[in-house]
């Protein structure tokens, strides 16, 4: 065999493996079936839903992770009782100006955490956040922070769009969120997508319309099905305003409508929907289609939580408004009975929380006070005693 | 030794001398600075003599209160304290990080003990506490900075390196590569010896460089005493875990900086070892270094391919921050300190490739086909070749002078400068300065009864003071409040006291513009601040070394647009051409105007966007008499005409320059032309720059920044310049004209 045809033969080759290289990093990546996993909430795998929407602290079998507005991860250790940037740097003073590259600041970060399977999920924008580009990606921090991995990129805001507003959740394996932007015609148009977290960066549309105001919003994994709120108007009017709350089957992949008109929060437990129907209470079973109104909510109250035992009525959107003076928690029972009224920090936005505490974050309204976040044990509910304990001080 | 002497020919040397003479010079002007500058680093000496004589309690006692005249003299006082601070500081720093280390390994995240994270702790312990026994000791820690803050040594040493490498292989490009080859010691034993003259030239050219460096430094921040002090006392270096001291730090600062030029000369070596074709060694450089930069600035250091941040040839050009900083590298989950993997690195790179270098050259054969890529860019040259063939006479000749005379280069260069020297950090503005910024912006045009009312109640305001006083005052005296509230009441109205300042300037303002408006009958509100640094004379010495810099590019580009033919022999050939004679002349006027234009823009296009967006320039369409600098100039134009008028004037000067340093061109060889230029162009104004001459009628710099045209001063200054640049123009162009336009000319 001549020395050119062994030359061309090798050319071949070549072209051959990179073409399939090319063809293999094309194609999409092969679709993992769902497994269902059931209904119970499963610790460390399942969506958070016992905190509000701020997404600001994530809780763990070893401790409490929080993120401050300036974009510092801390973590609250549960073993040592104490709390430290997520830096293991000794030399680090965990300022932005460091030269070390401080692994519990995320200048260029949403100040969002979530947490699944030892890893904890944040969305950062690419290139920086002073640049123009409008694309954010998936990261995956490691626990201790000390490894970033970016999983991939969720949100292109097209470059003719006005604005995006976007809801997010990981639940079971899935990052779910929803995107909506403007389109020149004055509507808007919103998709809900499924980002795979095992880092084949697959995602897939689950759901998308378009109208005037569409939005999705209320994002919450419980069990084998994602919950959200849908609401859109076909014209400009609001005559035509539609809102409802939605479903969708991890396994059989189905969307569903759970109930029509339907405002504002809702918790879930034992198939039972806990929702707010115009300032009522009310408890919707999805098995019987039965509905139960138990409480009558207070004047100025939102937002609030359920956590299996007890309904925590926080009035602190309409106390901020006014100063603060007149702060307090509702605790109300399954039955509709109210069981206490707790005022542990008046300052203090509540997180709430899982079934041992409810978690506070204070707010700087002067810019004066350290920045803190404290947690109120529940079993102190109805003995008088609203002591907390501070986890997060700087 | 021939290969020594065939390297290192005089041209070669000269280059060298100029390189080191360049970078002594660049790093002298770094350390001069601008008067700001100069002014802050009095204060810091003054500060700290007095710190010596009298402690710290004298400068505290200054910040505190607040007395410090200006600006500058702030400045100066944080540094001094936050050095002394930080000394002051420094025990218990360590003895926190012990604290720390105790906190972190409790704290369960941190805790797996065959994990990363506990290694980087330990690590990191056990490196800080080797600084638990030095002694600290305050005093001027710019001996230091200074050499460690100058970037511009890397570019010099690249160069260095790229102009030694390309000279060891000049039989490839004139075709004795097969002739060497054959002999007996024309491969292995030539090979060794390249490299050797490689490494030991890279040793000694950094050694000279960071030597001069280093001997300035010394000598103008506190002397030899200085270097005994240890090298953490300085705050840059809080984070070297190596106790030693200053003078030692240089000692191993240079020996890193050589080890890391030793690894891009060995990488230079290799690839000019490998491909035949320089030109396409030079492309995988570019496109090593442009990967390299990739990662290195776009890979986070908590990426899980961090480690390529490090293992790159952009990461080589300067270590500086991992000599500065502390970070630890995860090594397969090993904490590794970063300077000291830097090190391992590059001395098993220079090792390896200095020996595989050797090899290739042993085996790397002189005849061969062309290589595939070779074979692109042969296909891309004879394509451009092609291009550049069909080009009109004005095509060919800016080519000629854009590539083959590397005018292109040269512009690049200078673009460079001129961007790198402009400094975007937020002015210190006073408070007189501020007000009028404040003012200007809000009210700026014709004077309106709003902005009148505006600073009459600043007035008004001011009058609040006493009435306040006296209601304290009676209240004092009536009981209500003690003495000492009394005391602090009043002196907390010295608030009011700023807007009597405010009052003050703005009527001084508004007088000006009345009296404008007296003279003139059209008159208008403008930030002056920003024109008066573009324009105005309290920023003359910055202008003078733009006009400086502007007149040394065009003389660059210039000077080889003749010679160039008379070097590459075709003097004769193209004056027998058609287009030869008349025609080609004119073309190179066209292009000497061509250049004039790009240098200006490169020149002053970056100092204008500076100042328009650190203090504001606007109102073009206002007349040019409302800037009070410019009141009595007999122009009546508007601000934006008088800004064109103004640079039109900077390029006609510079196109002369460049119309004598074309002419001169012709009768000489470039390198000639360039001296003779810039001894009649530029000698004077670099004399008078510097303080030895004061002789303005033939300081050719006050054609470019203009100054005294259009602020009235010496008058008959321009007439002079003006008539001795266009007796220059003439002369040379006589010359030129004689040589290469006449057929009597140019018998050579």
């Amino acid at each position: 065999m001549t020395k050119k045809r062994i030359t061309i033969i090798v050319a071949v080759i070549i072209s051959i493996a990179l073409l399939l290289i090319i063809i293999l990093a094309m194609k999409k990546p092969k679709e993992t079936k769902y497994l269902p996993l059931g209904s119970t909430y499963i610790p460390g795998q399942d969506d958070q839903t016992m905190l509000n929407d701020l997404n600001q602290i994530q809780l763990t079998e070893q401790g409490v992770y929080y993120i401050s507005h300036q974009g510092k991860l801390w973590f609250y250790d549960e073993k040592s009782k104490i709390s430290t940037p997520v830096c293991s740097k000794l030399n680090c003073k965990h300022e932005i100006y460091e030269s070390t590259g401080c692994n519990a600041l995320f200048p260029d970060f949403t100040t969002e955490i979530k947490y699944y399977n030892e890893k904890l999920y944040m969305i950062g924008k690419d290139g920086n956040f002073s640049s123009l580009s409008q694309k954010y990606s998936l990261y995956e921090i490691s626990k201790d922070g000390s490894k970033r991995k970016k999983l991939g990129q969720m949100i292109v805001v097209p470059e003719d769009a006005d604005s995006y507003t976007s809801n997010w959740s990981v639940h079971r394996g899935y990052c779910f969120y929803s995107i909506s932007y403007n389109t020149s015609d004055n509507k808007e148009v919103v998709t809900l997508n499924q980002m795979s977290l095992d880092g084949t960066d697959r995602i897939d549309e689950i759901t998308r319309f378009e109208g005037i105001g569409a939005s999705i919003s209320g994002i919450n994994g419980y069990g084998d099905n994602i919950y959200y709120v849908k609401s859109k108007s076909e014209d400009l009017s609001y005559d035509t305003y539609s809102i409802g709350l939605y479903k969708y089957d991890l396994v059989t992949k189905q969307e569903e409508l759970v109930i029509d008109k339907f405002y504002g929060y809702y918790f879930i437990s034992n198939d039972v929907i806990y929702y707010d129907q115009y300032g009522t209470l009310v408890a919707y079973n999805m098995t019987t289609k039965e509905e139960q109104t138990l409480y009558e909510f207070p004047k100025d109250y939102g937002p609030w939580q359920f956590d299996g035992t007890y309904f925590y009525i926080d009035n602190f959107y309409e106390d901020i408004r006014n100063g603060l003076e007149n702060r307090e928690i509702q605790i109300v029972n399954t039955s509709g009975e109210l069981v206490d009224t707790i005022n542990p920090l008046t300052t203090s936005e509540c997180f709430f929380g899982d079934e041992k505490y409810l978690y506070f974050r204070s707010i700087n309204l002067e810019g004066t006070e350290p920045i803190r976040l404290a947690r109120y044990a529940k079993n102190q509910i109805t003995t008088g005693d609203e002591s907390t304990e501070v986890l997060v001080e700087e | 030794m021939y290969e020594w002497r065939r390297i290192y020919h005089k041209k070669t040397v000269a280059l060298v001398v100029v390189l080191l003479l360049c970078n002594l010079f660049f790093f002298i002007r770094s350390q001069l600075g601008d008067e700001n500058t100069r002014e802050v680093k009095e204060y810091e000496r003054s500060f700290l003599e007095e710190y010596e004589k009298n402690g710290m309690e004298g400068i505290k006692e200054k910040q505190a209160e607040g007395m410090f005249t200006n600006v500058n003299e702030y400045k100066a006082i944080n540094t001094i304290l936050s050095r002394y601070q930080y000394i002051y500081d420094f025990q218990e720093t360590l003895a926190k990080m012990e604290e720390e280390y105790k906190i972190k390994t409790s704290i369960s995240i941190f805790s797996d003990e065959d994990g990363y994270t506990m290694s980087s702790l330990k690590q990191t312990l056990k490196d800080y506490r080797r600084l638990n026994d030095v002694e600290l000791k305050i005093g001027n820690d710019r001996i230091l900075t200074d050499v460690i803050s100058f970037k511009e040594s890397h570019i010099i040493v690249i160069i260095f390196i790229f102009l030694i490498t390309i000279q060891l292989y000049q039989e490839r490009r004139k075709g004795l590569w097969s002739m060497i080859y054959s002999t007996p010691k024309g491969r292995i034993q030539l090979a060794m010896m390249r490299g050797y003259i490689l490494i030991s030239s890279v040793i000694l050219f950094l050694l000279a460089m960071y030597g001069s460096m280093i001997i300035y430094s010394t000598i103008t921040n506190g002397g030899v005493k200085e270097l005994g002090r240890s090298v953490q006392s300085v705050l840059e270096l809080k984070d070297f875990v190596y106790p030693m001291t200053i003078g030692s730090f240089f000692v191993v600062y240079v020996s890193i900086q050589i080890l890391t030029a030793l690894v891009l000369a060995m990488m230079f070596w290799l690839l000019f070892s490998c491909i035949r074709n320089y030109k396409v060694s030079i492309l995988v450089l570019a496109m090593l270094f442009s990967v390299g930069y990739v990662l290195y600035t776009y890979i986070p250091i908590q990426s899980n391919i961090a480690l390529l941040k490090y293992i790159n040839l952009y990461y080589f050009i300067d270590v500086s921050e991992s000599i500065l900083s502390y970070q630890n590298i995860n090594l397969i989950g090993h904490a590794i300190n970063r300077l000291m993997f830097t090190v391992v690195v590059a001395v098993v790179f220079v090792v390896v490739v200095f020996f595989c270098t050797i090899g290739i050259n042993h085996y790397t054969r002189p005849f061969a086909a062309m290589g595939k890529l070779e074979q692109v860019c042969e296909w891309g040259v004879i394509r451009w070749r092609r291009m550049v063939a069909r080009m009109n006479l004005m095509g060919i000749e800016l080519y000629k002078v854009l590539v083959w005379q590397r005018a292109g280069l040269i512009l690049i260069v200078f673009a460079y400068l001129s961007i790198s020297s402009i400094e975007m950090d937020q002015i210190w503005f006073t408070d007189e300065q501020y007000t009028l910024l404040e003012f200007s912006d809000a009210y700026s045009g014709p004077v309106t009864e709003e902005a009148r009312l505006h600073v009459e109640s600043l007035l008004t305001l001011y009058e609040q003071k006493e009435v306040l006083k006296k209601e304290a005052e009676s209240k004092y005296q009536d009981g209500g409040i003690t003495q000492e509230e009394y005391m602090a009441y009043t002196e907390s109205l010295r608030i009011y006291d700023t807007y009597l300042i405010q009052y003050t300037v703005l009527t001084e303002k508004l007088d000006r513009v009345d009296q404008v408006e007296e003279q003139y009958g059209d008159s208008a509100i403008v930030n002056e601040l920003g024109y008066e640094k573009l324009l105005g004379d309290k920023n003359i010495k910055f202008h003078q070394l733009l006009a400086l810099k502007a007149m040394l590019c065009i003389i660059l580009l210039c000077a080889g647009m003749y010679s160039y033919e008379t070097k590459c022999g075709t003097k004769s050939v193209v004056r027998t051409t058609v287009y030869g004679r008349k025609p080609i002349f004119y073309k190179k006027i066209a292009i000497v105007g061509l250049l004039a234009m790009t240098t200006m823009l490169i020149t002053y296009v970056p100092s204008f966007y500076q100042i328009s967006t650190l203090y504001g320039l606007g109102n073009y369409s206002e007349k040019v008499y409302n800037l009070s600098f410019l009141t009595n100039n007999t122009l009546t134009c508007s601000i934006g005409t008088f800004l064109i008028l103004v640079y039109t004037v900077r390029f006609v000067a510079l196109f002369f320059f460049g119309v004598v340093t074309l002419f001169i061109s012709s009768v000489a060889t470039a390198e000639v032309s360039i001296i003779i230029s810039t001894i009649l162009l530029m000698g004077p104004s670099i004399l008078s720059y510097i303080g030895m001459i004061d002789i303005k009628s033939i300081e050719f710099y006050h054609l470019v920044e203009c100054m005294n045209l259009y602020l009235n001063k010496n008058d008959m200054v321009t007439v002079c310049l003006i008539g001795l640049l266009l007796c220059l123009v003439g002369g040379s162009y006589w010359i030129s004209n004689r040589i290469w336009n006449s057929s009597k000319g140019g018998g050579k």
